[in-house]
């Protein structure tokens, strides 16, 4: 397609045609200019992203306290966390938070969008107040419900409970939990709604003229279509849920007695508090494991959303 | 639902009621989901004594903007505020700029190895900050740049999802415009920043919107990079002033609103586009 291209070009720019030199000088040009473009993306990514993981492999084999040199352990560190209490409660405090939060989550905000997909009066003030929690400050958020979950706040008094959330090593998480389904549901309807559209109205009207009620058409149309989407939530969900830090380090800084320390903060400490870099490194390493897993679970998951729909 | 059977009432016909069991739900859920928002912004203005108070208030006895003042003079908040500013528009701005170039580059040229670092690059969407925080900051601590300003935005000044998102706007802008400039003349460099770019202004927009809330949100890489007061942003001044418990609370919720005002504004005046961006950054 681009043969005549520099044809005219060189004709404009009074070059001789025919020759095989500017033909290709042209071409060579382009590419050149199109790598050029992309470099600084390229040089960021290489020195911020891809070079500190390498480090981090690396490192993740030493002691270092960043005062004498990295001291190489081999695997020691790996070793270490095997049986490292703090650890293994890190990956617990993730493991319960993504209990509490996920499926209230999935629920609450499918439920949302099931009912805004149907235009009515005022939709699209309720679209907006719904998605307004997940873009006010997260920071902001974590520091009003933190005092929304004392024992005498808004929270117990209007659901007649006496539970003094954040201080209580059984029910901290689980306030941190409410605090960030209330934040992302908004988020996910929206997820839900984009990809509801997606769905052709014929289907649903055939289905009624058929004689479906509303929980037929929801088992037999909707969720299945929705495959594509319910990946994609799902593993939106799970990587940030893996990653939480701020709500925890706002409200209760990883109490109390550590059952809010999800894995990030423990990094966190480990690294900036106890200066223990390859304790941390080695922490990190089997976060990025574990993202890593899920990603690759997702592409495959989404793989077989797909092909199950090319053979309905 | 008996009433579907009764013949000839219109007025619980099954849509009026389905209809209305809607609104119900969605009123109710917009009650449990405002009510936060409704008692933050009240909370900000209301006196010590009356935001846990032992009969629950709904509304203040009395409207204390001093809340903000004393809030905000209890800590150099101007010099936070100053930061987050800088800190926001630097890695905003530097992101908009190199990963429109990158799209760019991905896009509408061809090139050896273009597929393949294209691919590199999305991954590196698994390397958060979060992930990659430990040698990061060994590195940013060899080249100088704790507690500077240039430590704090270049890391993270780049991010993947803005180049896959430029590159796929861009992909749209039709080769016409560019090779009709190129026949012109044009300088690789002028084509870019005269044809591209602006054509390209309703998807910087948009990324700029949802980059700089986030940027302005952000708390754990500054965490990292600054250990100064003299650099530190408003999301650090605010998480000090909340730890130290001997703050009145109702200090907090104030500067939780003010950390929310840009965010306001845009939901204020922009709520489509931001939706539309959001759930577009949910497929990446």
């Amino acid at each position: 397609m681009s043969n005549y291209k520099h044809r005219l070009f060189e004709l404009l720019n009074n070059r001789k045609s025919g020759e095989r030199k500017p033909i290709l000088q042209y071409h060579r040009r382009l590419s050149l200019i199109g790598f050029l473009f992309v470099l600084p993306a390229l040089i960021f990514f290489g020195v911020f992203n891809v070079l500190p993981m390498l480090n981090a492999f690396y490192l993740s084999l030493t002691e270092y306290d960043l005062v004498s040199p990295p001291v190489f352990i081999g695997i020691g560190n790996f070793i270490r966390l095997i049986s490292d209490k703090n650890f293994h409660m890190a990956a617990g405090v993730t493991a319960k938070f993504i209990a509490f939060f996920a499926p209230a989550l999935w629920l609450l905000s499918f439920t949302i969008a099931a009912v805004l997909r149907h235009a009515f009066f005022g939709r699209d003030f309720y679209r907006t107040l719904f998605f307004a929690p997940s873009v006010l400050s997260l920071v902001g958020m974590a520091v009003v419900w933190r005092v929304m979950l004392n024992q005498q706040g808004p929270i117990n008094v209007l659901m007649g409970l006496r539970i003094n959330w954040l201080s209580d090593k059984d029910f901290a998480l689980a306030g941190i939990a409410l605090m960030e389904v209330w934040r992302n549901v908004g988020f996910f309807a929206i997820m839900f709604l984009v990809g509801m559209q997606t769905i052709p109205k014929d289907y649903y009207e055939a289905a009624e003229v058929d004689g479906a009620n509303s929980w037929q058409l929801l088992r037999h149309i909707t969720l299945p279509l929705l495959r594509p989407t319910f990946a994609l939530v799902f593993i939106i969900t799970m990587i940030a849920s893996v990653k939480v830090f701020t709500p925890m380090y706002i409200m209760t800084q990883g109490g109390p007695s550590n059952s809010t320390r999800s894995i990030v903060m423990l990094i966190y400490r480990t690294a900036l508090k106890q200066l223990q870099m390859g304790l941390a490194s080695a922490q990190s390493v089997i976060l990025f494991i574990v993202i890593l897993g899920l990603t690759i679970f997702q592409l495959r998951a989404f793989r077989v959303g797909r092909d199950a729909d090319e053979t309905n | 639902m008996q009433m579907r059977r009764i013949k000839g009432m219109n007025i619980l016909s099954p849509k009026r009621v389905r209809a209305f069991n809607r609104y119900l739900i969605v009123s109710l859920l917009a009650i449990l989901i405002g009510f936060p928002i409704f008692w933050m912004v009240t909370s900000s203005v209301k006196p010590v004594a009356e935001i846990i108070s032992a009969p629950f208030r709904w509304l203040p006895s009395e409207i204390r903007f001093e809340n903000y003042l004393e809030a905000w003079n209890s800590a150099p908040f101007n010099r936070f505020l100053v930061n987050s500013i800088i800190f926001t528009f630097f890695t905003t701005m530097g992101n908009l700029l190199i990963a429109s170039m990158a799209g760019y580059g991905f896009t509408k040229f061809r090139w050896r190895g273009r597929d393949a670092s294209f691919v590199l690059v999305m991954a590196t969407l698994m390397l958060p900050v979060e992930v990659i925080m430990v040698p990061l900051f060994i590195i940013v601590k060899n080249l100088g740049w704790i507690n500077s300003y240039v430590g704090l935005i270049v890391p993270v000044m780049v991010d993947a999802f803005a180049i896959f998102f430029m590159r796929q706007f861009i992909e749209s802008i039709p080769d016409d415009y560019i090779d009709s400039a190129r026949m012109d003349g044009a300088s690789e460099l002028q084509i870019f920043f005269r044809i591209v770019l602006p054509l390209s202004a309703p998807a910087l927009a948009g990324l700029g919107m949802i980059k700089a809330m986030a940027n302005w949100d952000q708390i754990l890489w500054p965490l990292i990079v600054t250990s100064k007061e003299e650099l530190q942003v408003l999301t650090i001044g605010v998480s000090r002033l909340q730890s130290n418990l001997q703050n009145p609370v109702n200090w907090r919720i104030a500067l939780a609103v003010v950390l929310s005002i840009p965010m306001i504004l845009v939901l204020l005046f922009a709520q489509r586009k931001v939706m539309e961006m959001s759930a577009l950054s949910g497929i990446k």
